[in-house]
């Protein structure tokens, strides 16, 4: 496993790419210098005493974008777009792998092609004497490797280096996706590492945020990138991956502000009788012996305010942020005509679709746009960055190991590491960390963390569950894809299901999304019956749904009125949890077919 | 003849400013900076900078003065009289048309203001590096402890190497007719 200290690039450029056969290539290492860069080419091994950066800044690998590399009097050079993307490709699949991958690439424009001709070679060695094609800033090469490296990889950020004056090109690269410009010869370690913290794809080198995976590197580059004004930032992920550090991480990454106070209040915590003293203090009342309290406002005036469980947050609590937002002011409590003027950036984190929490009225729409202004932050779930498992492994168990004072330091075993990849983590970090310290705790005098001492729940949970409601349509379509649970499994699973407390904040505003997984499920159920019992017609011999069918075979009963299946679907399909699954063609005809035959408000005489 | 005159000119300026000036040259300084700062390592850099890439000034300054002194001629609208269609013009005409093209071209390009700074720039280099020139120890007593102590003038005149590449893109890139 890797531990990446420095960023790694990739330079395309046919002057500092170019290998010589007997010699340094000079201009190459004058650029190291430069930038305070270690050259990793790996081509100048024997060719004299290397050149030494005493704290290098990042690592470069070196490519010339050209064909031969090492070129001789008498050949002939051309452009290679082909093994140049071959190796922007292989830097990024490096991710994937638990390995350092390209951070950034810098890349150059004019790219000179032809014959090296002994004069060509005496200017510079190894260059060829190039054509007027090649100096057409409408036909440079770099723009070619440009919008290839745009294609394939958005992501991978791309900065133009270059001698060419900017202004003959900068309408194309910027059109072409490059973040920044730096010219060749006034460049210094200090811009470069400005833009390695603005556009490049960097892990957390403080060691707070664990992983290199690509996905956790665009959140800490979106993280860096927010963190840079000092408006209110949303961030969004699932329980347990780290919203709090990624708060952290943006206050710790907001320049001057970096030493400014960080406060953290969880809003689903927040009583609606004592928010108000806790967030906007309190005044001293000596008559009734109440002390002063600053409030967690004031508290982090100048720095950063940490939000967690924004979706739940009650509606009182909301309209009081949402003033404090407007005029930046406070009031404490007992001191309503004093105010104090606060300068505090929100940093609010949520776990639910909060935009579908305002289309229900849940949340405040105005309150929601301010929390945002900043942009918003995506957190990957841990199912979504395998590859940073390993190393996030390693961490809890150092940890689990210092917290216990018998614990040995032990090697982890690749059977666990298979066996917990083989896992989703629901509860994301969290719940690994809980499974780690267990392991540790439960077995703390063993050299080995082995797969026996992870306790996972043997089923791999999936996003989303296939059930198939009918023995039938499962045989036909043969072995189907994730797990299958018939409809009675799912119903003994859900009688099972016992709630295991890790803490009261896990527990805490569910009911909404408990309610909405249970609706979209029935939709789901619904969806499959009115598949099932569609009837061929002449005109539509792909079949039409029934839902009086439908709805008679869901209920288990004889016959059923259509008037009553059509007050059933409209049960189903009214909640706005719901609304996105009526893009589904079968469910919009479905409840278009139930609104026709009961338009809002009437309800069938048919008792249940 | 004309458009070679002109594409030789651009092409000279490119080898001169792009390839060896920005590319090579103030590179190799900056490079030198960091050594003499400490942050650099490199023995074989160390050993020939002052004998082979420092001096490279003493040869292209030539040619950095040739592409000022020959830029009026080279990249001067006068040159269209050269080729199709201008060329079919009488001697007369040529003579008064190419005249004012000539000076209208020489004022709104501010030709002699921008020849004139070129000059300056290239005065300047030549300046702090025959100080600095001047300045250097002898072989048996210029260890890179001796050499920092010049490391202010080795600053100015990467400076001065950098306003001179400045002044050098500012050149246009084509014969503009006005």
């Amino acid at each position: 496993m890797i531990e990446m200290t420095i960023p790694r690039i990739l330079v395309i450029d046919d002057l500092y790419g170019r290998s010589l056969p007997d010699r340094r290539n000079r201009e190459r290492a004058n650029l190291c210098g430069q930038y305070l860069i270690e050259d990793i080419t790996g081509d100048e091994v024997g060719k004299g005493t290397p050149q030494k950066i005493r704290t290098p800044i990042a690592q470069s690998f070196f490519y010339r974008g050209q064909k031969p590399v090492c070129a001789r009097v008498g050949d002939f050079v051309e452009n290679d777009l082909e093994e140049t993307m071959s190796i922007v490709r292989d830097g990024c699949r490096r991710w994937t792998q638990a390995i350092p991958g390209w951070t950034m690439v810098l890349l150059d424009l004019c790219f000179y092609t032809g014959r090296v001709t002994e004069r060509s070679h005496e200017r510079t060695a190894g260059m060829p004497e190039g054509n007027d094609e090649d100096a057409d800033p409408m036909r440079y090469f770099g723009l070619q490797i440009l919008k290839a490296i745009q294609e394939e990889f958005p992501d991978l950020p791309v900065v133009i280096l270059s001698s060419m004056p900017r202004e003959e090109v900068s309408r194309e690269f910027s059109k072409l996706g490059a973040r920044a410009f730096l010219p060749r010869d006034r460049g210094n370690p200090q811009i470069l590492q400005e833009y390695f913290f603005r556009y490049g794809l960097i892990p957390d080198n403080s060691g707070n945020i664990i992983g290199h995976s690509k996905a956790l590197l665009l959140a800490l580059r979106q993280a860096r990138q927010a963190a840079t004004t000092r408006r209110n930032i949303l961030i969004r992920g699932e329980t347990g991956t780290g919203k709090e550090l990624i708060a952290r991480y943006i206050h710790s990454n907001s320049g001057i502000y970096a030493d400014s106070p960080f406060e953290l209040i969880n809003s689903a915590a927040l009583s609606s009788t004592l928010w108000t003293a806790e967030l906007f203090g309190v005044r001293k009342r000596a008559a009734t012996g109440v002390d002063e309290s600053k409030g967690k406002i004031r508290a982090a005036n100048g720095g950063d305010l940490f939000f967690d469980e924004i979706g739940d947050m009650p509606p009182d609590t909301q309209a009081g942020i949402l003033r404090i937002l407007e005029e930046r002011v406070v009031y404490p409590v007992g001191a309503e005509t004093k105010s104090y003027p606060v300068d505090v950036r929100f940093l609010s984190a949520t776990n639910v679709d909060i935009e579908g929490r305002v289309g229900i009225s849940q949340f405040r729409s105005d309150l929601l746009y301010r929390l945002r202004e900043g942009g918003n932050i995506f957190l990957p779930p841990l199912r979504e960055r395998p590859e940073d498992l390993p190393l996030l492994v390693e961490r809890c168990t150092r940890e689990a190991e210092a917290a216990n004072p018998i614990a040995l330091r032990r090697d982890i075993d690749p059977e666990a590491i298979q066996k917990i990849l083989a896992y989703d983590w629901p509860g994301n970090i969290r719940e690994l960390r809980t499974c780690i310290f267990k392991a540790v705790n439960d077995h703390p005098e063993v050299e080995y963390l082995v797969d026996v001492h992870v306790q996972i729940p043997k089923e791999k949970v999936t996003s989303a569950v296939t059930v198939y409601g009918l023995r039938t349509e499962a045989k036909k379509n043969g072995k189907p894809d994730g797990d299958v649970w018939l409809i009675d499994e799912l119903v003994e699973k859900m009688n099972a299901l016992a709630f295991e407390t890790l803490s009261t904040n896990d527990l805490v505003g569910k009911m909404p999304q408990l309610d909405a997984a249970f609706v979209k499920l029935m939709a789901r159920y619904l969806k499959v019956m009115l598949e099932a019992t569609r009837q061929a017609t002449p005109n539509k011999p792909e079949g039409e749904i029934s839902i009086t069918v439908a709805v008679k075979l869901m209920l288990g009963v004889n016959s059923v009125l259509t008037s009553k299946a059509a007050d059933i679907i409209k049960q189903i399909l009214n909640s706005e949890s719901i609304r996105p699954m009526l893009e589904d063609p079968v469910l919009k005809d479905a409840y278009n077919t139930a609104l026709r035959l009961r338009p809002k408000g009437k309800r069938s005489n048919q008792p249940a | 003849m004309v458009v070679r005159m002109a594409k030789n000119w651009q092409s000279r300026r490119n080898q001169f400013s792009h390839d060896w000036l920005k590319n090579r040259y103030n590179p190799a300084l900056v490079n030198y900076l960091r050594l003499l700062e400490g942050l650099v390592e490199d023995i074989e850099f160390e050993e020939e900078f002052l004998s082979k890439h420092f001096p490279e000034w003493e040869m292209m300054r030539l040619e950095a003065q040739d592409l000022v002194n020959t830029f009026p001629q080279e990249m001067s609208p006068l040159t269209l009289f050269h080729v199709l269609p201008l060329i079919r013009c009488d001697d007369e005409t040529k003579e008064w048309l190419g005249g004012l093209l000539h000076s209208l071209w020489a004022t709104k390009y501010a030709v002699e203001d921008l020849i004139d700074k070129a000059n300056q720039a290239i005065l300047q280099v030549d300046n702090c590096y025959y100080e600095l020139k001047r300045a250097l120890p002898d072989s048996s007593n210029n260890s890179t402890e001796v050499l920092r102590l010049l490391y202010g003038k080795f600053f100015e005149f990467y400076n001065c190497c950098q306003q001179l590449g400045n002044m050098f893109s500012m050149f246009p890139r084509e014969v503009k007719a006005v």
